[in-house]
């Protein structure tokens, strides 16, 4: 029993660092594709260590953002940092403006949660978000999202 | 309304798969002509999970129970800057992928900046396997297909999420009270 908690142990953060590497990857994607870098939030950590056990909307967890300044090259096209997304994302939701505004959403499913991650983009900046949230939120999400 | 007329093509093939009305076509053909557009799919394991985890009162039973055979849904909306950027041949284009699917409503305007609609239907003996909504409205094109069952009453109720547009069928329009 003690090697079974000790193997959960050990492999939750493993878990944990494989499941944000898709992020960090697209972080570092979107700053090469962007020519920017993100922006440093003072304390983000603590913040979100802070405030989201206490605040989900929506039921949310696992938030995580990175903000782009002073986009130096506005896409035209669907960032590639999409394709170089580990395998079980898929495009749920685009919306493109030919003035510049973006947003494109990802999803995976991952058991009773599904994870997702969703960039918005305007001439100037970018947001990248990742975060969890249960599947029935999805529908919600989704309508609201592309709401007409 | 500004979806005064809705095009609905329904339609029903013996697998999912064959219900899927192929979009990639179109969107190389509209590519770099819009202004906007919107694309939405939620299929697989993601829509039967998201239904599946629904909850049993209020707008998310609801939602289930509509959704409940529904395999897929995907959306695309192509918004150009003026009229004329389509017309007749890109619709009959769509239409043309929807021989053998019972047209339910077919509204076609003369004029060439009006609202076009349609409903077609694809029944395996009495069962709905697929829906289409085509709706052409001057400068906007919008195309929806739900893969899997769907009562064509209930239809209406999607309007106005996931992308896709109110859908007016003469009843009393839906209240904008679900925010």
């Amino acid at each position: 029993m003690r090697s079974l908690v000790l193997g959960c142990l050990l492999l939750t953060p493993i878990a944990v660092s494989a499941a944000d590497w898709d992020f960090r990857d697209a972080i570092d994607g979107l700053e090469r594709d962007l020519g920017t870098h993100r922006l440093r939030i003072p304390l983000w950590g603590l913040v979100k260590a802070a405030a989201w056990p206490v605040y989900r909307p929506m039921g949310v967890k696992n938030f995580d953002m990175a903000i782009f300044e002073d986009v130096s090259r506005p896409m035209d096209e669907e960032p590639r940092v999409f394709r170089r997304l580990g395998p079980g994302w898929r495009p749920v939701l685009r919306v493109r403006e030919r003035r510049g505004d973006q947003v494109y959403l990802y999803a995976r499913d991952e058991g009773s949660w599904i994870r997702m991650m969703m960039l918005t983009l305007d001439s100037n900046d970018a947001v990248l978000m990742q975060f969890k949230m249960r599947p029935s939120g999805l529908l919600t999400f989704i309508a609201k999202t592309a709401r007409r | 309304m500004r979806w005064k007329f809705v095009a609905v093509l329904l339609a029903l093939s013996a697998s999912a798969v064959g219900q899927q009305i192929p979009l990639e076509a179109l969107e190389k053909k509209f590519a770099g002509k819009t202004v906007e557009t919107v694309e939405v799919n939620l299929d697989g394991t993601l829509l039967t999970l998201a239904t599946k985890f629904l909850g049993n009162s209020g707008d998310e039973a609801r939602a289930k129970e509509l959704l409940k055979d529904v395999q897929a849904i995907y959306v695309r909306v192509w918004k150009f800057d003026k009229e004329g950027q389509y017309g007749e041949p890109e619709l009959e284009a769509i239409r043309s992928q929807l021989k053998g699917w019972s047209k339910v409503v077919d509204v076609r305007s003369s004029k060439m900046r009006g609202e076009n609609a349609g409903v077609y239907m694809n029944l395996v003996g009495e069962k709905i396997q697929g829906l289409v909504v085509v709706a052409a409205d001057g400068n906007e094109l919008t195309l929806v297909n739900l893969v899997g069952s769907i009562d064509p009453a209930r239809l209406r109720e999607l309007g106005g999420t996931f992308g896709i547009p109110e859908l007016g069928f003469g009843q009393k329009k839906k209240g904008k009270d679900d925010e």
